[in-house]
């Protein structure tokens, strides 16, 4: 007999598992490294950091930003590093201005514009023909230039992605944040394969020039410009290449509110960038039009469905335990009291199913841990957020699509962004 | 287009088979274990009736010291035990599902056997522990299952009565004479028989709590048996 809570186990556990067979068969069918180091492929790369008020403990976070990238291994003289202060009202210009003797350019907003507005105008000045932007509390692996220039060696890679993962996580808040991008890394590895990678993050994705010369700059209208970017680049038929064991850090959101905020950005622009780009979703797109961005709004429609069936289930037997305190009284003893019977434990496909997809998606990440080269323990961060992003991830999704069916508007830095056209 | 992004339609076949397989097998493993759980179940019953058995042939050997030697504890915490899986099974396979029938309709007749046999045990030895037969219907009845709830609570807080629960729906010669003799009818149910009494309708808690008289029971059985109550 299937009750609504079994069919709605099963849906799930459909979703979830054939896109994990799938994602497996991608991973196990043979696939060869496309792109070797190559020490005379070396094009001019200009990073530009854009930064905001970096003054506090004297611009520690910069500082680390700033020599990693002076640290890296490629030549100096093939590398252009540029800061633009936006509008900061502490003394970060001051400190970005030390930078100057390493070669470092600065430019500089008067008042503050948005992080958008810096990114853009650092490339306009930028003379590299690969550009990439680089948050000031992110910082990069020495080799990470290394590994993803060599992409740019196919006339199709308009952009390629290193992996960003959180650095040194110690909150509960940062390891949910750790597996939330880790995550991303393990899909975007998948994807990367399908040649259907629909986001290229912002944080340190080199993108060649001449796109955004013929193409236009990053969307200062976007509240999501890299997606925006990202769907432009495949709109017009060009790969998106990722290089997995390219690793880039950052420290993540300090606290719920940002971290919430955050992602209602994230899940509003997601949802306007997608109507924007709706054609993409087409056999003509390949498997990002019929796989990556269909079941990427199935999970969003999935985890809508979740949330307001657990919510309704928390009201019902809320209202049932009340009436069963009105018949019965309250007793600590009733809540204290229970046997256990090994035979009234139900074993079906109800809970063998999320049992089986929950080991798959460990072994998934444990893959790609290997893969990618982290050295950093994956089990605690795995079990925060699967302890608490069913309802902390569903909450800012609901908050998004509230956001975008009543059209409010999102700040991000100095800027309101609107949800309707 | 770039190669790469080519749709290879035998993956997605591929992947959508062996989800089917993996739900397959899931199906599979399930209705073994539920089916070892019917077996369980029958055997859980052999061991009520020769239990049961076992307990007439000692209340017809032992006549003469019956009091002393009968215990039947253990016989009810099985009893009860047997109840509360087949509550279990109710739920996994539904009420309608003719295994869950048959064993309900045994188990019905095991509580009769039980209940008369304490009621020869009140009698001869002249305890006073009240029995109480509850005749209710899953069959759209919400005050049965309020009537459910009051009961079982008030058995965790006093466990010094019987309870005997009979399916109205069931159609046994057993039960058909226990209706027919309690005039029990659909339309009043739920309905408690406590001690030979005909209550119609949902009882609540305290009235039985007064009825039953089980305030001053637990004090006397606390008095009697403390290490019970520790």
């Amino acid at each position: 007999m299937l009750t609504l809570q079994d069919w709605i186990i099963y849906l799930l556990c459909f979703v979830g598992l054939f896109t994990s067979v799938f994602f497996a068969l991608t991973i196990l069918s043979p696939h060869k490294m496309r792109y070797r180091r190559d020490q005379k492929f070396r094009p001019k790369v200009s990073i530009i950091i854009p930064m905001w008020n970096e003054g506090s403990a004297n611009g520690e976070r910069l500082r680390k930003t700033v020599e990693s990238l002076l640290a890296c291994d490629y030549p100096k003289s093939k590398l252009e590093i540029i800061i633009v202060n936006d509008g900061s009202t502490d003394n970060s210009l001051n400190l970005a201005n030390q930078y100057r003797v390493h070669g470092v350019k600065v430019l500089s907003y008067r008042k503050s514009r948005g992080k958008t507005h810096a990114v853009n105008l650092g490339m306009r000045h930028a003379t590299g023909e690969l550009v990439a932007g680089l948050d000031a509390d992110s910082f990069i692996m020495p080799d990470v230039l290394d590994k993803l220039v060599p992409c740019f060696k196919d006339k199709n890679v308009m952009a390629a992605v290193p992996s960003i993962k959180i650095w040194n996580p110690r909150s509960f808040l940062q390891l949910v944040q750790y597996q939330e991008f880790l995550s991303a890394v393990f899909i975007r590895h998948i994807q990367s394969e399908l040649g259907a990678i629909p986001l290229a993050p912002g944080a340190f994705t080199l993108i060649r020039k001449s796109f955004i010369d013929a193409h236009g700059d990053l969307r200062a209208d976007s509240m999501v410009e890299d997606l925006e970017m990202s769907m432009r680049i495949q709109s017009e038929g060009y790969l998106i290449e990722n290089v997995t064991y390219a690793n880039v850090y950052t420290s993540g959101v300090k606290t719920f509110r940002a971290f919430v905020s955050q992602r209602l950005r994230w899940f509003c622009g997601f949802i306007i960038t997608v109507r924007k780009y709706n054609h993409l979703l087409h056999p003509r797109y390949g498997n990002l039009g019929v796989f990556i961005l269909p079941v990427s709004i199935i999970y969003i429609l999935l985890t809508m469905g979740v949330f307001f069936y657990t919510i309704a289930m928390l009201f019902y037997n809320l209202s049932r335990w009340l009436w069963e305190v009105h018949l019965v009284g309250f007793s600590f003893k009733d809540i204290f009291e229970f046997s256990f019977d090994p035979f009234l434990v139900t074993i079906d496909n109800t809970t063998i199913l999320p049992f089986i997809l929950f080991f798959v998606i460990l072994s998934f990440m444990y893959y790609i841990k290997t893969v990618s080269e982290e050295k950093q323990g994956i089990l605690m961060p795995f079990f925060a957020f699967n302890f608490s992003y069913w309802l902390i991830g569903s909450l800012c999704w609901v908050l998004a699509i509230y956001y975008y069916i009543a059209g409010k508007s999102i700040k991000w830095g100095p800027n309101y962004f609107r949800t309707r056209p | 287009m770039i190669s790469r992004k080519r749709i290879k339609t035998s993956r997605y076949v591929a992947a959508l088979a062996i989800t089917l397989v993996i739900f397959l097998i899931g199906f599979i493993i399930g209705g073994e274990i539920n089916e070892r759980k019917i077996d369980a179940l029958y055997s859980l019953e052999q061991d009520i009736r020769v239990e049961s058995l076992s307990n007439e042939l000692v209340f017809q050997l032992v006549q003469k010291d019956l009091c002393g030697s009968m215990n039947m504890s253990s016989y009810t915490e099985e009893l009860a035990q047997i109840g509360r899986r087949l509550t279990y099974m109710e739920g996994v396979y539904g009420y309608e599902d003719p295994r869950v029938v048959r064993l309900k309709s045994y188990y019905s007749l095991l509580q009769v056997r039980h209940w008369l046999l304490s009621d020869e045990v009140n009698a001869k030895c002249s305890y006073d522990k009240p029995l109480i037969v509850y005749f209710y219907t899953n069959d759209g009845c919400g005050d049965c299952e309020d009537q459910g709830l009051v009961l079982t609570n008030l058995y965790r807080h006093y466990p010094l009565f019987n309870t005997y629960s009979m399916e109205y729906s069931l159609d046994n010669p057993a039960l058909a004479f226990l209706k027919e003799r309690y005039g029990i009818e659909r339309h009043r149910l739920p309905t408690l028989v406590v001690n030979g009494e005909v209550l119609y309708g949902f009882q609540d808690k305290d009235s039985l709590v007064e009825r039953l008289e089980l305030e001053r029971r637990l004090a006397e059985d606390m008095a009697a048996n403390p290490e019970r109550y520790e």
